[in-house]
């Protein structure tokens, strides 16, 4: 994909150049006096489950920008996010100043439990409304869920356009695809029930999907890399619900991965960001998210990142217009809100969960 | 002296009792809550029992554990102590070189053993595709029960070995001797004497191994994910999301179960240890012991060693070595195509993977001391002590043992984020040295104790009646003899902090990483080749240090 | 005045009484042998002594102080009680050479470096090591890591030095010359010294009085000949030397003169018990005072050759005499005849 090879080059560049030598978005338009009391606070505590890699031409632009304020960015994964954060916030010894996670149910939740402030970031204007939840929850991120597969066990003109073909591909080569399957475990992984419940919310088919799915014996795994990792190595062929993102950087190591995005309808999902209240630093903290939402930031997000842009006003390969562009009303972006929240009760999660394992046919 | 209060050894005891209970206590008390212990909304109830109790996964799991946990004590006993006996009674060729290579998997993290036989014997596996090129069907599922079974069972074989060899070392000669002059085979002297007269120690080994096989992590978790097969340990870190928010009151529910399997165990082991002495009557008093002749046996001999050698660790190593060095790999790759060394390059874009590579380097070397030297503190106060707080002392630090490193590092947290005085020491290395230095604290006073022990009484004795306290002793004569016994404990201590995993995930942070935690966090983000350089950074650590060991003479069985 | 006096101690381990009210004392210059046959508490006294083992009960002092008082509660730590001792398995550091072994407990006791190292080699000059200052025990024989100890625990003049079976690790030839020295130098020193040995000969060529135990009891207390010759118990006979045992019934009594009988035999001995006409008894006689006869006659049993063992200075004889089996020592091979076995009344002692 030559938006991938795109994504390559910016991101080499991003790493070579010093960050001033690019060609910028319009800066974030922070009122001063938060700016200025950013600035007396000096630092700014980063709690994201995205990876410093990743994340580095962000911090490094942010660092730019704004020498004053120093960034101390700790990457984990999103439960550890949570616990951290909840213990922190309980033992009152203050945490993080931005929450960043790709665990969109949970940032809603501590949102909701009244962990999070409430801010009016003057980028909003250029945010879709369904990824701003009251000033409390914000989307920060554009990322398809795709279909990932290896080049060289399945032919590109094989490979599924549509979460129909996909079905029908496994209903009629059982055999080929016998065992050859992954995609997260909805039980043990967090995203994986997100993405799994929002299938079922939006494909009228699901049910038959789920059927074919358990009919070769779908592997489920906890992590995104081993299930890339198996699928480059020709162990599995396929993976479903698996983030564009992680996918196209993989890719840009091993050309042997292959990415399809499913035009029946295309989930996407963005990762959240929340200021808690107890974050010593919440000026910096609101500073951060201005420049995250930023055209400025978000074409970093979209070109560097590989993370794809939210906003209404940046373009490009990897933005949400390009890609609405593309799919039109096919695109079925999370929503960042409440209806999140519906499978933390532990009845009517425990209760899909069984529906899925029936449908699977494993239970 | 009967009547002085031993002030000194009391607070050894007091500040150990501390360091080992906060956390324990802490879980203990998490597990009879509804919801974490620092809610205020948290009532005490059983509720949380009662989940797990009546889930399914729960039941499948001890099912599957029980089995695993059996499984690989029957597999690592029989091999660990016939390759002991071979090793420290026979004239099996290359025994010098053989000991430090059969210990390797004790030093390195079960991921990357199961990381490494993914690569290799996984279905589209190197070995795998050359088998079935030139064999045909291979005879394996590596992600099957019967795979982790053996796999774990040839993995714990050092443990087997290391116990039951250093009972094998203090056997005087003479006894096989004697049974050889009767007429014995060497294979009969091994079934008819030696191997008897160390049966504790091997029964012992065996209980250890059972126990180990119930906090068995890395293993079911990397090779069990595709099948979902669940072992206690990994339903616990399924117990994470299965509710969607971490249900703590599970978690800590699953551990005090896994806690509760374990205690037992760990008491039979000691009771078990205690009987070795007893059994094994000669003391090594410098008695050189002879090799027995191993005649046309040597070769069959060699064979099993070998045969062990290859499935547990040439090929997971290899693995490892092989993809992080690979772009790509499986089926319909061509290997010598992909090869990149990109992957270490990559490792220095990650500034927090240098900070780790150094910060675990300075936790193995620095921390692995002052960890011994803590143990050696709790050793010496226990140290001909007789008082029933020794006693005490004996088995709270066989306590952490019961501990999965992944709840541990959790309550670690707890202990940093809710015991004041502590907080500010959270960021810093010392949290995770602390964190360490308490889970591995049983295995460093085996190793500190073992020392100890090979101090005769009557030459501390002999110091006491020239005039010298008890501290005088201490520092003349019991430490001068141990030194060496010390500086071997400091180097085992060195290669399992750096290449520890698990306990180190709650107190990752910025200062504070470490290769083992960041290859859990990275392989969860996907930079499977990263974890790759980085495994082979860390074994490369662990081997240096082993290097430095052997070079010095350190002596790997207790 | 008495230096050393150990009074009523007791000490119980485990399930065992090892001690049972045990008491001696020792003299100014005295070397006391503590002799006994093993699990006797010899050891274990010794330990008491010397502040290793503490008591349950009893007391035990030093010239004028105090070491032990059970009652009291009061406890002397073995560091504070400056005796010597010499352990069985010589327990030399083995880290430190011979001269720092020497040296340690004048160290401890904050000599000057130069008159450490003048005593230190006074010491080991005195004793027959000199040159073997800088070497490490495990380069010295058996016989001069025995004597290194005994330097280790001479050499800040102790009030008393404790030796623990001191000549067992030495092989029999070394062990005999040993004795001769190890009860020169100690006169010699001048200090007051307790022995433990299970080995009788050691017992009574060095010792100048020996306390022979039985089960944590005292069973006699005596110098060397008297203890050897005038055994008050039959333990005590029967410990020492090597003898003839005949077990039989008391048939007459005049005063000490006593006949005993068994099953075709009937001698007179010497009552050294209180046994009444008609009460079992046993005699003992040493083997050197029993003896080949020509012709029947008093005190005299008729006995038949078994074996004879050559063993060098003389031939050990093995008899059977009706139910019994009699040794003696004889110069020369005993021909193949019947023989009377002749006990001289004064030697038999009856218990």
């Amino acid at each position: 994909m030559t938006k991938n090879r795109t994504a390559l080059l910016l991101l080499i560049g991003g790493l070579c150049l010093p960050a001033t030598a690019r060609a910028a978005g319009a800066n974030p338009r922070t009122a001063p006096a938060v700016v200025a009391a950013a600035e007396k606070e000096g630092q700014l505590t980063v709690y994201a489950t995205t990876d410093q890699v990743v994340a580095g031409p962000l911090v490094k632009d942010f660092q730019s920008l704004y020498p004053k304020v120093k960034v101390e960015y700790n990457d984990m994964n999103s439960t550890e996010v949570y616990n951290r954060f909840v213990s922190e916030a309980a033992a009152g010894s203050g945490s993080g100043d931005l929450l960043w996670s790709s665990s969109m149910d949970l940032q809603v939740k501590l949102a909701k439990e009244g962990y999070a402030a409430e801010y009016k970031s003057p980028e909003l204007d250029q945010i879709p409304a369904w990824a701003n939840w009251k000033g409390l929850a914000f989307g920060t991120t554009y990322e398809p869920i795709v279909f990932v597969y290896n080049k060289r066990l399945l032919k590109e003109e094989e490979a599924p356009k549509s979460h129909a073909e996909m079905t029908k591909l496994l209903q009629t080569q059982k055999d080929r695809f016998k065992g050859k399957v992954t995609a997260y475990d909805p039980e043990r992984s967090g995203v994986g029930f997100l993405l799994i419940t929002q299938d079922a919310k939006v494909d009228p088919a699901f049910d038959a999907a789920a059927k074919a799915y358990g009919a070769v014996g779908v592997k489920l795994y906890t992590s995104i890399g081993a299930m890339l990792e198996r699928i480059q190595s020709g162990e599995h062929i396929l993976g479903f619900n698996i983030f564009s993102s992680y996918a196209a950087a993989k890719q840009k190591k091993d050309s042997s991965l292959g990415i399809s995005f499913p035009k029946d309808y295309l989930l996407v999902m963005s990762r959240v960001a929340i200021l808690p209240k107890v974050g010593k630093h919440p000026n910096a903290g609101k500073l951060f998210l201005d420049y995250l939402l930023s055209a400025r930031g978000q074409e970093i997000v979209a070109h560097q990142a590989g993370l794809g842009s939210v906003r209404n006003d940046v373009t490009g390969e990897g933005t949400a217009v390009a890609t609405n562009k593309a799919f039109g009303t096919a695109v079925k972006p999370i929503p960042v809100d409440e209806s999140l929240l519906e499978y933390l009760d532990q009845a009517r999660r425990l209760e899909f969960l069984n529906r899925w394992q029936k449908a699977l046919g494993t239970k | 002296m009967a009547r002085r209060i031993p002030w000194a050894r009391l607070s050894v005891v007091l500040v150990s009792a501390v360091a080992i209970a906060l956390p324990l206590v802490i879980v203990i008390y998490q597990a009879f809550l509804d919801a974490p212990f620092f809610q205020p909304s948290a009532k005490l109830s059983l509720s949380a029992f009662r989940f797990v109790f009546a889930d399914e996964d729960f039941h499948r799991a001890v099912w599957t554990n029980l089995i695993l946990a059996f499984g690989m004590t029957a597999i690592a006993v029989p091999v660990g102590s016939a390759m002991a006996f071979l090793m420290v009674r026979t004239d099996l060729p290359g025994r010098s070189w053989l000991e430090p290579v059969i210990v390797i998997p004790v030093f390195v993290s079960p991921m990357v053993l199961g990381f490494g036989y993914i690569v290799a014997m996984g279905p589209v596996g190197f070995l795998t595709l050359w088998w079935q090129q030139h064999l045909g069907p291979i005879p394996w599922d590596i992600y099957s029960l019967k795979s982790l079974v053996v796999l774990a069972g040839l993995t714990h074989v050092p443990m087997v070995y290391l116990y039951t060899s250093s009972a094998l070392r203090s056997l005087a000669s003479d006894l096989e001797e004697a049974a050889l002059t009767a007429g014995a085979g060497t294979a009969r002297v091994a079934l008819t004497i030696s191997l008897p007269m160390v049966w504790p120690a091997i029964l012992s080994s065996g209980v250890l191994t059972l126990f180990l096989g119930f906090e068995l992590f890395g293993l079911p978790l990397v090779l069990g994910d595709p099948q979902g097969l669940l072992v206690l340990p990994t339903y616990l870190f399924k117990l994470t999301n299965k509710l969607g928010v971490p249900s703590y009151q599970l978690m800590a529910v699953v551990a005090v179960v896994i806690i509760a399997i374990a205690f037992p165990l760990v008491w039979l082991q000691r009771k078990l240890m205690g009987a070795t002495s007893r059994f094994v009557s000669v003391k090594g008093k410098g008695q050189a012991s002879r090799p027995l002749p191993l005649g046309r046996w040597r070769w069959p001999a060699t064979g099993l060693m070998v045969l062990w050698f290859i499935p547990t660790i040439a090929v997971p190593l290899a693995g490892v070595f092989l993809r992080s060095v690979v772009s790509s790999w499986g089926e319909g790759v061509n290997l010598t195509e992909v090869l990149t060394l990109d992957h270490f390059k990559e490792l220095f874009e990650y500034p927090n993977v240098v900070r780790g590579i150094v910060n675990t380097i300075v936790l193995a070397v620095v921390g692995g001391g002052i960890a011994v030297a803590c143990y050696a503190a709790i050793g010496l106060a226990a140290h001909r002590w007789q008082s029933r707080w020794a006693k005490v002392l004996d088995y709270l630090v066989m306590v952490p043992r019961g501990m999965p490193g992944l709840i541990a590092g959790l309550a670690f947290l707890w202990v940093f984020l809710f015991v004041k005085p502590l907080a500010p020491l959270r960021p810093t290395l010392f949290s995770l040295w602390l964190a360490y230095s308490v889970v591995w604290l049983a295995y460093g006073m085996r190793m500190v104790s073992a020392a100890l022990l090979q101090v005769g009484p009557e030459l501390e004795e002999a110091a006491a009646s020239a005039g010298a306290s008890s501290g005088r002793i201490i520092r003349d004569v019991t430490l001068p003899l141990v030194r060496f016994g010390l500086v071997g404990a400091w180097l085992l201590i060195f290669c399992i902090f750096a290449r520890e995993y698990s306990t180190g995930v709650y107190l990752l942070g910025p200062g504070t990483e470490v290769i083992g935690s960041l290859i859990v966090s990275l392989w969860g983000s996907g930079a499977l080749d990263v974890v790759a350089a980085l495994s082979v950074v860390n074994i490369l650590l662990v081997a240096v240090g082993m290097g430095v060991a052997l070079r010095l003479g350190v002596r790997l069985h207790g | 005045m008495a230096r050393l006096n150990v009074t009523e101690v007791h000490k119980r381990l485990g399930g065992n009484q090892i001690l049972r009210g045990t008491s001696f004392t020792l003299e100014e210059g005295e070397i006391v042998a503590l002799l006994g046959p093993s699990g006797s508490g010899k050891t274990t006294l010794l330990r008491a002594v010397a502040g290793l083992d503490h008591p349950d009960a009893g007391r035990i002092v030093l010239d004028d102080e105090v070491l032990y008082d059970g009652s009291a509660g009061i406890v002397v730590p073995a560091e504070k009680r400056s005796l010597g001792l010499v352990f069985q398995s010589y327990a030399l550091w083995p880290h430190k050479t011979v001269f720092e072994n020497v040296a340690y407990g004048l160290k401890l006791r904050k000599v000057p470096r130069n008159e450490i190292a003048d005593r230190v080699a006074a010491v080991l000059g005195q004793i027959g090591l000199t040159g073997m200052a800088d070497r490490h025990p495990h380069q010295l024989s058996g016989g001069q890591q025995q004597r290194v100890a005994l330097s280790r625990a001479i050499v800040y003049n102790p009030r008393l030095i404790l030796l623990d079976e001191p000549l067992s690790n030495l092989d029999a030839k070394l062990r005999e010359e040993a004795r001769v020295w190890l009860r020169g130098l100690i006169q010699q020193l001048r200090i007051s010294a307790i022995m433990v040995t299970h080995d009788q000969s050691e017992a009574l060529a060095i010792a100048d009085r020996i306390l022979l135990l039985d089960k944590g009891r005292i069973e006699q207390e005596a110098t060397p000949v008297e203890i050897y010759e005038r055994p008050k118990t039959l333990f005590a006979a029967e410990f020492m030397g090597a003898n003839n045992r005949f077990s039989g019934q008391v048939a007459e009594l005049k005063g000490e003169r006593c006949r005993v009988s068994g099953d075709g035999w009937e001698l007179w001995g010497r009552m050294r018990g209180d046994r009444k006409v008609g009460d079992r008894a046993e005699a003992i006689v040493r083997l050197e005072k029993t003896f080949l006869a020509e012709g029947p006659g008093e005190n005299r049993i008729s006995a038949k050759l078994e074996a004879a063992l050559y063993l060098g200075e003389r031939w050990d004889c093995v008899f059977q005499a009706s139910s019994l089996r009699l040794r003696l020592w004889s110069p020369a091979a005993p021909a193949d005849r019947p023989h009377w076995i002749h006990v001289p009344e004064g030697s038999l002692l009856v218990f």
